[in-house]
């Protein structure tokens, strides 16, 4: 960012003469404001003085003649040198440095010199080329002629200048001249005008050519100024956030830097997020918030979110034009692909990035486009995205919406259409499902589910990790209303995508009645988390950690998924034990390598889950108690994850519970 | 309706001490703590209701002035209703203010050729040589600077009656059927066989309009100072204004301790006296000689002429 201060053109004094009204005392540079610096003294003689011209005259004659302190020309709003010529009999008028002047004092005159509405308020008014700045003053006083005094000091500069770091210093002036004023009465008193020329020469030349001033006033005061650069406060740093670096800060640690702040600058990394920062740098996490918070002031480094394979990603509207540009067409390749790789050219680049959506998790989306054949690395990918701008995360939110989940059954045969249909659908199909369907409850469901649609890849988070090359096991949304079906189409992100509904109807249906599971039993996994594969996994009773990792190959996950979802239909029904098969899939994957387990930020928790995953044992899950206070919708899975330091299947798990448990439904919103 | 009225002169003349005095119903003595306006101050005073007066208060200092005439004349000279232009008695400076008025009046008789200009010199009571001889020869100049635009001349002091009759005389001729209202001021006066009736407005005080003597002809006279009848019980010729100003500072007087005016019964040695309201808007002022009339009989008459006054009111400010 850029430090420059705008340069001052020109400092000027202004009071009101009781006679003449509002004016310009002194300013400096001499002159570039029409009306003379100078006070009545030397301007010729007034009108009582001098034979006045005969009324016919056009009243800008007699005017200029009457008040030559004043350059009331006829249109103000443009300087003319022979007019203002005219009006000063004394020809007073050429400048220092043959400069024009800028502009006419009458055109800002009355924000300068306003009324009492706008006085002890900063005023900044604009002429066609300038800004001017300052901040009028009124004190009253009974010694004071009319009641009260009136001035203000002002700073012009040129018309796009940025003027926020100026405001302090105008009113740190305004506030030390009124109170020299009202204790010695130093702007009142006749003699002074040579003493604030004075003052208003330092501050010109000083704060132009230092940034930082101090002028002695009397023998008590004096105005003590520097400039700072004036930064926007920075947003509230939160402990999901992922500082990452812009600018090398480990090479720029001294040994007089703050203690935390050495500490914390070593790890942001850009895959660390900042609890995870304050554990691993061994500090307090309200400290660590604060050196985050400072570094974020001073724009050394941008947060950008936590990277989970569970993660969804959408472009912004910014890639319209940021896609042409040639740092982000040049920097993406290189930056992105893993050593070893050929880059890819950037058509392909943003090929993949237009296929990110809403409802795909980047497991998905993986998958789909063969990604990893690519030799790209995702996170580094995603994470250009969000830096340059272009990508946006989408975000869970879940809620807790209350109510009774006693859903009417809705017919085993239509849910599963609805299911499979909305599978396909997500992103055009849901309103009609909607309309379909007989319940409105699951309709809601769905609509907010069909967003989200592919959250699926539920695997995404931990299992991602471990199994990148696995393909994403579906992970069912939370909706856990009875009968809310879960997507649990994600996993078909391929047939999904095939606009032909029917087909991919078909292939369900084929794949369900190759499933023995009655209707009713699948439920557990309803909770839509289409945990892969079984519908167990969700179920309330077995705490079994849903997480889905399946290993599962597709084949194996779409009949999984398919009596998952048709146990979706019917309300949950805690009874069914999942089968195991699905589970022991996982256990093995669990056991399997993870490659990429230290680019998650909630791999420790992974690891924690997959000790749970391994139990298997039915140990129910209990989720803190918390995390229903948190189920308002503004809280999204990335803070709920940190917080408790729960991975997203985890979560899952407990929103899972925690809709069969209370009485009402947890929905999700994709945002 | 709206009737915008400018109100303008040098700095420091007493425009805004008079404006403060008749409308916002301060003591004169409060007009000392005032401020020098800057550049216009607008004001929106209610008058009788439906009238509004829409007045500016233009700084008279010369930057100000300078714009008024030049960048701002047309926002300011049009549409004007009336021009009041305040002279300060003791100006130092008599020929730069002519110049500026005269710039002023040829400004509004370019823009405004139908409004109405009423010249006051002001702070009367600062003036150390004979009052009425200083005032005519004020007068005459300024006659000779306004050419041949007709204008009339008050001289004013906000500390006694005078501002109370300029204002007066300046309003009424906002009020387009005061001769309407004077009329009926008559007969009703006839009614209750009382000397004179006064019509005030509620707020301000000022005089909207009386009844005639009825020992002359019935032609509306607004001007207090030009009536000719014969006045039979010698009535004080300034009791228009005496009464507006005494009025006012009761009511004034009334507020410091919270209380409100409503009217006023006098039973006096050799007239009797009733003051109450008349409409929403006005006050209304019986002057009985007769000692035989009771004040509740006078207030009864009032009760019963109301219906009439507020239907007249309603018409009066026309449509």
């Amino acid at each position: 960012m850029g430090t420059f201060l705008p340069r001052i053109q020109s400092v000027f004094y202004a009071g009101f003469d009781l006679t003449a009204g509002p004016k310009i005392i002194c300013q400096v540079p001499e002159g570039l404001i029409t009306a003379p610096s100078i006070p009545n003294s030397t301007v010729p003689p007034t009108p009582s003085s001098e034979t006045s011209p005969s009324p016919s005259l056009p009243p800008l004659h007699v005017t200029a003649s009457r008040n030559s302190s004043l350059s009331a020309v006829a249109s103000p709003t443009e300087f003319r040198p022979s007019s203002r010529s005219f009006s000063s009999p004394q020809g007073k008028r050429l400048l220092p440095n043959n400069q024009a002047p800028l502009f006419n004092f009458e055109e800002i005159s009355k924000y300068v010199i306003p009324g009492p509405a706008l006085c002890g308020r900063l005023v900044i008014c604009s002429t066609k080329n300038h800004r001017i700045i300052g901040l009028p003053s009124q004190l009253r006083g009974g010694k004071y002629q009319r009641n009260f005094f009136r001035f203000n000091l002002c700073f012009v500069f040129e018309r796009t200048a940025d003027l926020s770091c100026y405001e302090p210093i105008v009113r740190k002036i305004s506030r030390v001249l009124a109170s020299c004023e009202e204790e010695s009465g130093f702007l009142s008193a006749p003699g002074n005008h040579a003493a604030m020329n004075a003052i208003i020469e330092q501050l010109y030349e000083d704060l132009n050519s230092y940034s930082e001033t101090s002028i002695s006033i009397d023998q008590f005061n004096s105005i003590e100024l520097k400039i700072f650069p004036f930064y926007p406060n920075p947003p509230e740093v939160k402990d999901w956030m992922v500082p990452i670096m812009l600018i090398n800060l480990v090479r720029r640690i001294e040994d007089n830097w703050d203690l935390t702040m050495a500490k914390v600058c070593r790890y942001i990394d850009g895959v660390n997020h900042v609890s995870r920062i304050a554990h691993l740098a061994d500090c307090d996490i309200k400290l660590t918030r604060e050196a985050i918070s400072h570094l974020l002031y001073y724009q050394v480094i941008m947060t950008i979110d936590i990277f989970q394979y569970s993660n969804m990603y959408t472009l912004r509207k910014s890639i319209q034009w940021l896609a042409d540009e040639a740092h982000v067409k040049d920097e993406c390749g290189p930056y992105s692909t893993k050593p070893g790789f050929s880059i890819p050219d950037w058509p392909k680049l943003l090929h993949l990035y237009s296929r990110m959506k809403p409802g795909r998790t980047v497991l998905e989306w993986m998958e789909e486009y063969e990604v990893q054949e690519l030799g790209i690395d995702v996170r580094r990918f995603t994470s250009f995205g969000v830096i340059k701008g272009f990508l946006r995360r989408v975000h869970r939110y879940p809620i807790l919406v209350p109510g009774s989940r006693s859903l009417a059954q809705s017919p085993s045969d239509i849910q599963p259409n609805q299911n499979r249909k909305r599978g396909k659908s997500f992103t055009g199909i849901q309103p009609t499902l909607l309309n379909q369907s007989p319940e409105s409850s699951p309709q809601g469901q769905y609509l907010l589910r069909g967003r989200t649609a592919h959250i699926v890849l539920a695997a995404t988070s931990l299992s991602s990790e471990q199994a990148t090359s696995a393909p994403p096991t579906p992970r069912g949304r939370m909706n856990q209303t009875a009968a809310s079906v879960v997507e649990p189409d994600q996993p078909h992100i391929r047939p999904r995508r095939s606009s032909a509904a029917e087909r991919i109807l078909e292939s369900l249906r084929s794949r369900d009645q190759n499933l023995t599971r009655p209707p009713g039993t699948a439920q557990a996994s309803p909770r839509t988390s289409i945990f892969n594969a079984d519908p167990s996994s969700v179920s309330t009773i077995v705490p079994v950690p849903s997480i889905t990792t399946t290993a599962s190959k597709p084949q194996e996950n779409i009949p999984a998924r398919n009596p998952r979802r048709q146990s979706l239909i019917p309300p949950i029904t805690t009874t069914d034990v999942p089968p195991n098969s699905p589970n022991i899939p996982r256990l093995n994957l669990n056991s399997g390598s993870r490659p990429q387990l230290e680019r998650s930020p909630s791999a420790p928790i992974t690891r924690t889950y997959n000790g749970m995953a391994a139990k298997v044992a039915a140990v129910p899950l209990s989720y803190p108690m918390e995390l229903l206070e948190l189920l308002d919708g503004e809280h999204h899975t990335d803070e709920l994850a940190v917080r408790f330091e729960a991975g997203w299947p985890l979560l899952e798990e407990w929103l899972s519970l925690i809709s069969e448990g209370q009485n009402g439904r947890v929905l999700i919103i994709y945002r | 309706m709206k009737k915008k009225v400018l109100l303008m002169g040098a700095s420091g003349s007493g425009k805004t001490s008079m404006r403060s005095l008749i409308f916002s119903n301060n003591p004169a003595s409060s007009t000392a703590r005032l401020g020098a306006t800057i550049d216009v101050e607008q004001n929106h005073v209610r008058f009788l209701g439906d009238l509004i007066l829409n007045l500016w208060d233009c700084g008279g200092q010369d930057a100000f002035m300078d714009s008024y005439l030049t960048t701002q004349r047309s926002t300011i000279f049009q549409h004007v209703g009336v021009m009041i232009y305040v002279f300060d008695a003791e100006t130092r400076e008599i020929n730069k203010d002519l110049e500026y008025y005269r710039d002023c009046l040829d400004g509004l008789t370019q823009c405004s050729p139908d409004a109405a200009v009423f010249l006051l010199v002001h702070k009367m009571d600062l003036v150390q040589e004979p009052k009425s001889t200083m005032f005519d020869k004020k007068r005459e100049e300024l006659q000779k600077a306004s050419g041949d635009v007709a204008i009339t001349v008050f001289g004013t002091s906000i500390y006694d009656e005078s501002l109370y009759r300029a204002w007066s005389s300046i309003v009424h001729t906002l009020i387009p059927n005061a001769a309407v209202l004077s009329r009926h001021l008559t007969k009703f006066a006839d009614g209750c066989s009382a000397t004179e009736v006064i019509l005030f407005e509620r707020t301000t005080f000022l005089v909207i309009a009386t009844s005639s003597p009825s020992t002359s002809d019935a032609n509306s006279s607004s001007s207090p100072d030009s009536s000719s009848a014969y006045d039979f019980h010698q009535m004080n010729p300034k009791r228009y204004e005496r009464t507006s100003e005494l009025i006012k500072a009761f009511k004034w007087s009334c507020s410091r301790v919270r209380e409100e005016f409503h009217a006023l019964e006098m039973d006096m040695y050799d007239f009797t006296a009733v003051l109450d309201e008349m409409t929403r808007n006005t006050y209304v002022m019986v002057v009985v000689h007769d000692p035989t009339i009771e004040t509740a009989a006078i207030k009864l008459n009032i009760r019963m002429a109301r219906k009439k006054f507020e239907e007249l009111q309603g018409d009066s400010i026309g449509l």
